[in-house]
């Protein structure tokens, strides 16, 4: 699969080593290069300097035959945009962002129809289940 | 008329303004402390500390009877995002987003935002407009490159408007041939007048073309 990751923090450098090392045809976009030093030497994809918003950065990350597109970019509304071009504009057939604002990630997934992570959610009730000893 | 502007830098502080002025009811939302409490001290209660890209804040800004939300940060992405919230969640009539990257046009519309406004292609626009209206267009060179065909389309300010063509000052190496006017073709004769908009074709040496642009288009504004 062709995968391209919309910035490269804890969560995307992660996601790329392992996909990459699945196998898969990874590129890694953000717009700092020294955040491409999280990814491991085994990294065989590409990286690519920019912001995820800017639709030429995409194009030459090869948004048009890529299989998925996960952003994981600091701020909801990047993700939110990069999510919504690569769905709508270009009609990558997998794709899911990172949105922390639950009412943001609630509109976003039941009005406009983007596939949809919430860290608030996830991580609040893993806390709380840890709380209840389950 | 009630207008939600989200982004308290310089085009929101005087577009709220502005609209005031013009009697619209105005709330202007920032997520920046410090700047909403600098702008209270000049608009006072219509400024809302809230994000504009949560429903809380925009709810708090009072969205929900809003006739137009306009987004001016300096961010495409939030304005956006402010602009998808208010036109679909919040049902806003009306949504205008200021956006930097012109490409972003066919982005916002085809994403439901049809009305952008972009200072980069405005300018973009104005300076191709300048550029392309005081200059004299190539059309043909001979003679080793010492002589040009020449075409340039005089303005409603162009010096030679107004004039006759054997009153035009050309210098000696440069001679009008045709002019256009509208679809009809015009032998540069010396008792023709020039128009604004025609187009007038000339023939001039290399070394006279700059003499020539002055005398029939003027000196760029400055």
């Amino acid at each position: 699969m062709k995968i391209i990751i919309v910035g490269c923090g804890r969560v995307g450098s992660r996601m790329a080593a392992q996909l990459s090392d699945e196998g898969n045809a990874v590129v890694v976009i953000d717009r700092n290069p020294v955040a491409f030093d999280k990814l491991q030497d085994s990294f065989a994809g590409t990286m690519v300097v920019g912001t995820g918003i800017d639709e030429d950065v995409l194009i030459n990350a090869g948004i048009s035959g890529a299989d998925a597109v996960i952003s994981v970019a600091k701020g909801d509304n990047t993700n939110i945009m990069v999510g919504q071009i690569s769905k709508f504009l270009y009609k990558v057939p997998k794709v899911v962002v990172r949105i922390v604002d639950p009412k943001i990630k609630k509109f976003y997934e039941q009005e406009v129809g983007l596939s949809c992570y919430c860290p608030t959610e996830v991580s609040s009730s893993g806390y709380m289940s840890m709380l209840r000893g389950e | 008329m009630y207008v939600v502007i989200v982004g308290g830098g310089q085009v929101g502080y005087y577009l709220t303004k502005t609209l005031q002025e013009k009697g619209f009811e105005v709330t202007l939302v920032d997520w920046n402390f410090d700047k909403v409490q600098k702008l209270k001290q000049s608009l006072g209660e219509a400024v809302v500390f809230a994000s504009g890209s949560s429903i809380d804040g925009l709810e708090r800004a009072g969205c929900s009877r809003a006739d137009v939300i306009v987004a001016v940060t300096g961010d495409d992405e939030d304005n956006l995002v402010a602009c998808q919230l208010g036109k679909i969640h919040f049902k806003v009539p009306k949504a205008i987003a200021r956006i930097s990257n012109p490409k972003n046009e066919r982005i916002f519309r085809e994403l439901g935002v049809g009305t952008t406004i972009s200072g980069t292609t405005s300018i973009a626009d104005a300076i191709e407009r300048y550029v392309a209206k005081q200059q004299l267009i190539p059309l043909l060179s001979f003679d080793h490159n010492e002589m040009a065909l020449l075409e340039a389309e005089l303005l409603e300010d162009s010096p030679a408007v107004g004039k006759k063509i054997s009153e035009v000052p050309l210098p000696y190496e440069s001679l009008i041939a045709i002019i256009l006017r509208g679809r009809s073709v015009i032998f540069a004769k010396g008792d023709i007048v020039l128009n604004a908009k025609d187009m007038v074709i000339a023939i001039s040496t290399q070394k006279e073309q700059e003499n020539l642009r002055k005398i029939l288009l003027g000196d760029p504004e400055v």
